[in-house]
């Protein structure tokens, strides 16, 4: 049994994003997963939740309603409507996971 | 509150970080103004954020299997079988309505630091713990 010898660390908002940067490096490294190195020139990991929809019209408020019920729940997300091909999908992208804007 | 939540649970918030070593994570609690961006949830590429961050939230009660005869099996279990790890009680926010707290006092707060929510496969003492008995 290890004995206790320390006390709990403590995070100031100054030293937050230090220490949220040291945990991914601990975390991958514990996990033996890779992390994310490559040039952030792509769009990854996103997923819209909701459904297919025909109707364009219809499918803003539909991404804005549920949304707007998730958030009560305390998920952060926002709205998203998607045309691929002929169909549209409607609904929202959780907050973290939102693609960002890059120059190709 | 479940101070071992996942970040989709009702109420989730984060209230510490997995700091330490990869070999021996320990929980940095984050002071009250201390708030997670969305840029540092970014920063965490694939990983879960529950390795990364620790999420309290509503209690599930008994939604989850964790829950036995009223109470959460999971902190005693972490009282019961693993080592303090700490000399004094951590400044965690959520002390007050802290479910492991409550049910087992500062003996849970003592471990408290060592927990990984999501247990990785290697970390064998924890995923002992971890598992709620069948």
């Amino acid at each position: 049994m290890l004995e206790p010898s320390t006390k709990a660390g403590l995070v100031s908002i100054r030293d937050l994003p230090k220490v949220v940067d040291d945990a991914v490096k601990a975390a991958n490294k514990r996990l033996g997963t890779v992390p994310d190195t490559a040039p952030a020139h792509n769009v990854k990991k996103w997923e819209i939740y909701g459904r297919v929809i025909r109707d364009l019209g219809q499918a803003g408020k539909f991404a804005d309603a549920v949304s707007a019920e998730v958030a009560k729940s305390g998920i952060a997300v926002s709205p998203a409507t998607l045309i691929i091909d002929k169909h549209i999908w409607c609904g929202f992208i959780e907050r973290p996971n939102i693609p960002v804007d890059r120059n190709f | 509150m479940c101070p071992s939540a996942q970040p989709d649970m009702e109420d989730a918030r984060i209230f510490g970080v997995v700091a330490g070593t990869p070999e021996q994570p320990r929980l940095a609690y984050l002071k009250q103004s201390a708030a997670v961006t969305d840029e540092m949830l970014e920063s965490l590429g694939d990983l879960a954020p529950t390795q990364v961050f620790r999420y309290a939230a509503r209690c599930e009660e008994s939604r989850c299997a964790q829950f036995d005869k009223g109470c959460c099996s999971l902190g005693r279990r972490i009282a019961d079988l693993l080592p303090p790890v700490t000399e004094s009680l951590p400044s965690c926010q959520i002390r007050p309505t802290c479910r492991w707290y409550v049910e087992i006092g500062a003996a849970a707060c003592l471990r408290c630091p060592q927990v990984v929510t999501m247990v990785p496969e290697g970390q064998g003492e924890l995923a002992k713990v971890a598992l709620p008995k069948t």
